[in-house]
C-alpha cells in the first residue's frame, strides 16, 4: 500500500514513517507546498495524509485544487488546528477525515484502513471496533480468543453497536435496528440477546450504562 | 449623599428645561415690573392733568346721580367735585356719598376716607374753593393692566419652550439612546465602527474615541486569537512528533524498557491533554460570542457518559443515567459539551473502584438540572472554594488530572449564564455532587439548529 505523507514537521515525518512502515504501508513523504503540489499529481497513492500548515502554500488550497483536478484518492487531514471551523471547512473542500494532533498511531491507522475500506466499496467487510470483529458474510464474530457464529438476531444486535462504536444506543434504538417493522417485540429481548453474546464472549464485549443503554467502547 | 449622584447623572433636558424657565421668568418678571412702572407714571401724569383741567373748568353742576352714564362705565373711575363758598359752605359735591374734607393747601395731595385712598386736587380764590378728588385705585389698576399684558407673551411661553426644548431634547437623546443599545448590545468581537451619521455634533468626538478604542480591542481580541492558534500548532505538533516516536520505542521495547516506554508514554498522553485544555481554556477566554444554537442536554451527556463507559467499567463503577423527557437550551453545542464531559470525568475520575455514579437530568421552574452525584471521598476542607481555580487539584498529585476541567466548566457556564456549583453530598452519603442549572430554551424548536 502506497501512502502519501505531506508533513513539514521532520519529528513527525520520520515517525511515521517508521509506525507506518511497520504496518507494511510504505510512505512517500513530501514537506513543503511546492512538493505536494506535484506529488499530488500521481494518482497511485492509496490515500493522502495531509498536514494543513505547510511551508510556502495554504494547505486548504492545497486541498481544493487536487479536489478540483478530479483526483479521488482518500486525504485524511492531519493537523495541530482543532478548531471546529477548521475542521467544517477541510470536510468541505473535499478532506475525508480530519485527525487532530498529537494523536495515537493506532488511531490513525484505524482510520486510514476504514477510508481506504469505503474507497473500494467495503471489499473487506468486516466491522472493528472495541478489540471485537465482526465477519458481515459468515456472521462470525471475534473478541480475544473467542470466535462464534452469531445468529441473526445476534449478528443484527452486534452490527447496530459497531456501527457506532462509542456510542450508547438505547433499548428502543437497538430494538428498531434489530426487530423489522410490525414484529412483535418482547420486552426482554434485547436482554436476552445481550446476555447470549455476552455468555460466548465474556461480559466486557458489552458495556452498559444503566439508564441509557449498551455500547461498545471505541477502541 | 444624593450630590454625587446627582452630578454623575445631571440630565441634559432636565437642565436645559430649568435653564429656559428660569431665564423667561426673569424676563417676564423684569417686563412687567417696567410696564408696570412706566404706566402707573404715565397714568399719574395723565389723570394729574386731567384732576387739575376738571377743577379750573367747574362750576356748580349736576350731580352724578342725575348725569346719565353707559351701563358698563367702571364707577370707580368718577371724580368727586366738591365746591365751597368764600364761607367755606359746601356749596356742590357730584358725588355726595363720598365725603373728603377740604384740604388745608391748593395743589396735589392724598387724602384718605371711608378706608380708601384718593388722589386730590385742591384750588380756589377769594369766592370759592374747588377740589376735585379720584381713587388711587384707577392708577394701580392701570399699571397692572400694563404689567399683565406685559407678563402675558412670557407666560404663554413658558410652556411652549418646555414643549419646544423637550421636543428637540428627545430628538437628540433618542440618537444617543440607538448609539447606546447599539452599543450594549455589541459583541466584544465586532469590528463595525459606530455609525457617526445623525450624532449630534458634540457626542461626535466621544463616538470617534470609542471607534478607536473599538479597533484597539478588536486588534487585542484578534492578537489573542492569532496567539492561541499560534501557540496550539507549536505546541501539538512537537508533541505529536513525541507521540509517535514513543509508540514506535514501546513496540520493540523489551524487559526494563517496557516499563519506560510505557512512562513516556504516560508522559506524553498527560501532556497532550494539558495542552488541549489549556487552548481550550484560551479559546473561551477569548471573549467572543457564544453561538446561539439549539442544545440538546440529552444527546450531549449520553456522549460525555459514552466517553468515560469504558473507564467506569474498567474501574467497575455503577453508572446510571437518567433523562429527561426532552431537555433543550441554546448555546454552543461543543462547549456545553465539554462542560457535562468535565463533569462526567471528574465523577469518574475520583470515584474509587466499585464505587457508584448517578448522571440524572431533572426539569423545573423554566430550567433543566443536571446532576452529576458520586461516592468516594468528600471533598477536603476548604476545597470547595477553589475547585474552579485554574490546575487546582483535590486529589493526591499521582491522579491524571489537568487541574483545568472545572474552569474549562465554570468558564462555559459564565459564558452561558448557567449556574454550577461543586459540593459535597448532603444526603448523608460520602461522595461529591455536581449541580449543572440550564435555563430551558424559551421555544421548543425555534430553529433547527445543527443536528449532532
Amino acid at each position: 500500500m502506497r501512502i502519501l505523507l505531506v508533513e513539514d514537521d521532520v519529528m513527525i515525518g520520520e515517525g511515521l514513517i517508521a509506525a507506518l512502515g511497520a504496518e507494511g504501508m510504505s510512505v512517500d513523504w513530501v514537506r513543503d507546498g511546492a512538493a505536494a503540489e506535484v506529488a499530488l499529481h500521481d494518482t497511485g497513492f492509496s490515500i493522502v495524509l495531509l498536514d494543513l500548515a505547510l511551508p510556502g502554500v495554504e494547505g486548504l488550497d492545497l486541498l481544493k485544487s487536487t479536489r478540483r483536478r478530479g483526483v479521488d484518492t482518500p486525504i485524511l487531514i492531519i493537523t495541530a488546528r482543532g478548531a471546529v471551523d477548521d475542521r467544517v471547512s477541510g470536510l468541505d473542500l473535499g478532506a475525508d477525515d480530519y485527525l487532530i494532533k498529537p494523536f495515537e498511531v493506532r488511531e490513525l491507522t484505524a482510520r486510514m484502513r476504514a477510508l481506504i475500506r469505503r474507497r473500494a466499496g467495503r471489499a473487506t467487510s468486516t466491522l472493528t471496533a472495541g478489540g471485537v470483529e465482526l465477519d458481515a458474510e459468515t456472521h462470525e464474530l471475534s473478541h480475544g480468543d473467542a470466535k462464534s457464529v452469531l445468529s441473526a438476531r445476534e449478528y443484527g444486535l452486534m452490527h447496530a453497536l459497531m456501527e457506532r462504536p462509542g456510542r450508547i444506543l438505547s433499548r428502543q434504538q437497538l430494538e428498531e435496528r434489530i426487530y423489522g417493522w410490525g414484529e412483535e417485540v418482547e420486552s426482554n429481548a434485547v436482554d436476552v440477546l445481550i446476555h447470549s453474546v455476552r455468555r460466548k464472549f465474556g461480559k466486557t464485549v458489552i458495556l452498559n450504562v444503566r439508564g441509557a443503554g449498551w455500547m461498545l467502547p471505541k477502541s | 449623599m444624593d450630590a454625587p449622584e446627582i452630578l454623575t447623572t445631571a440630565s441634559l433636558r432636565r437642565t436645559a428645561l430649568v435653564y429656559v424657565t428660569v431665564l423667561l421668568s426673569v424676563i417676564g418678571l423684569a417686563a412687567s415690573a417696567f410696564a408696570y412702572l412706566y404706566a402707573h407714571n404715565a397714568a399719574t401724569e395723565f389723570l394729574d392733568g386731567q384732576l387739575r383741567q376738571i377743577a379750573f373748568t367747574t362750576g356748580v353742576g349736576v350731580t352724578a346721580a342725575d348725569a346719565p352714564a353707559q351701563a358698563d362705565q367702571d364707577s370707580e373711575d368718577r371724580f368727586a367735585v366738591n365746591i365751597w363758598d368764600a364761607q367755606g359752605r359746601l356749596v356742590h359735591a357730584s358725588l355726595p356719598s363720598v365725603n373728603i374734607p377740604l384740604q388745608p393747601q391748593s395743589g396735589y395731595a392724598k387724602a384718605e376716607t371711608a378706608g380708601e385712598e384718593w388722589r386730590v386736587y385742591t384750588t380756589g380764590d377769594s369766592r370759592q374753593q374747588v377740589q376735585v378728588a379720584q381713587r388711587e385705585v384707577v392708577r394701580q389698576e392701570i399699571a397692572q393692566t400694563a404689567a399683565l399684558v406685559a407678563a402675558a407673551p412670557v407666560l404663554i411661553a413658558i410652556p411652549l419652550a418646555w414643549l419646544v426644548v423637550g421636543w428637540a431634547m428627545n430628538r437628540v437623546l433618542a440618537r444617543l439612546n440607538t448609539l447606546s443599545t447599539e452599543l450594549a448590545e455589541r459583541s466584544i468581537g465586532a469590528t463595525a465602527p459606530i455609525a457617526l451619521d445623525g450624532i449630534p455634533a458634540e457626542v461626535a468626538p466621544l463616538a470617534r474615541s470609542m471607534n478607536s478604542l473599538i479597533i484597539r480591542l478588536h486588534d487585542a481580541v484578534e492578537a489573542q486569537r492569532r496567539f492561541v492558534s499560534a501557540a496550539a500548532h507549536e505546541l501539538r505538533t512537537p508533541l505529536a512528533g513525541m507521540q509517535i516516536q514513543v509508540e514506535n520505542l514501546s513496540r520493540e521495547a523489551r524487559g526494563a524498557h517496557e516499563g519506560a516506554t510505557g512512562a513516556l508514554a504516560r508522559g506524553v498522553r498527560r501532556a497532550s491533554a494539558l495542552v488541549n485544555k489549556l487552548l481550550d481554556l484560551a479559546r473561551l477566554e477569548d471573549g467572543g460570542a457564544v453561538r446561539d444554537e439549539t442544545v440538546d442536554i440529552n444527546a450531549l451527556v449520553l456522549e460525555a457518559v459514552a466517553d468515560h463507559a469504558a473507564l467506569a467499567d474498567h474501574k467497575q463503577i455503577d453508572l446510571e443515567v437518567n433523562f429527561a423527557s426532552q431537555a433543550v437550551c441554546r448555546g454552543a453545542p461543543d462547549e456545553v459539551c465539554a462542560l457535562l464531559s468535565s463533569l462526567i470525568d471528574n465523577a469518574v475520575r475520583y470515584t474509587p473502584s466499585c464505587g457508584r455514579i448517578d448522571v440524572s437530568i431533572g426539569r423545573g421552574d423554566g430550567r433543566f438540572l443536571v446532576e452529576v452525584l458520586n461516592t468516594g471521598a468528600l471533598l477536603p476542607k476548604g476545597a470547595e472554594a477553589r475547585l474552579f481555580d485554574r490546575f487546582f487539584r483535590a486529589a493526591p498529585q499521582e491522579s491524571e488530572g489537568t487541574g483545568l476541567g472545572l474552569s474549562i466548566a465554570r468558564r462555559v457556564a459564565e459564558r452561558h449564564g448557567f449556574e454550577l456549583t461543586v459540593e459535597n453530598r448532603a444526603d448523608g452519603i460520602a461522595g461529591v455532587v455536581a449541580h449543572l442549572s440550564i435555563p430551558a430554551a424559551r421555544e421548543a424548536g425555534r430553529g433547527t439548529g445543527e443536528r449532532r
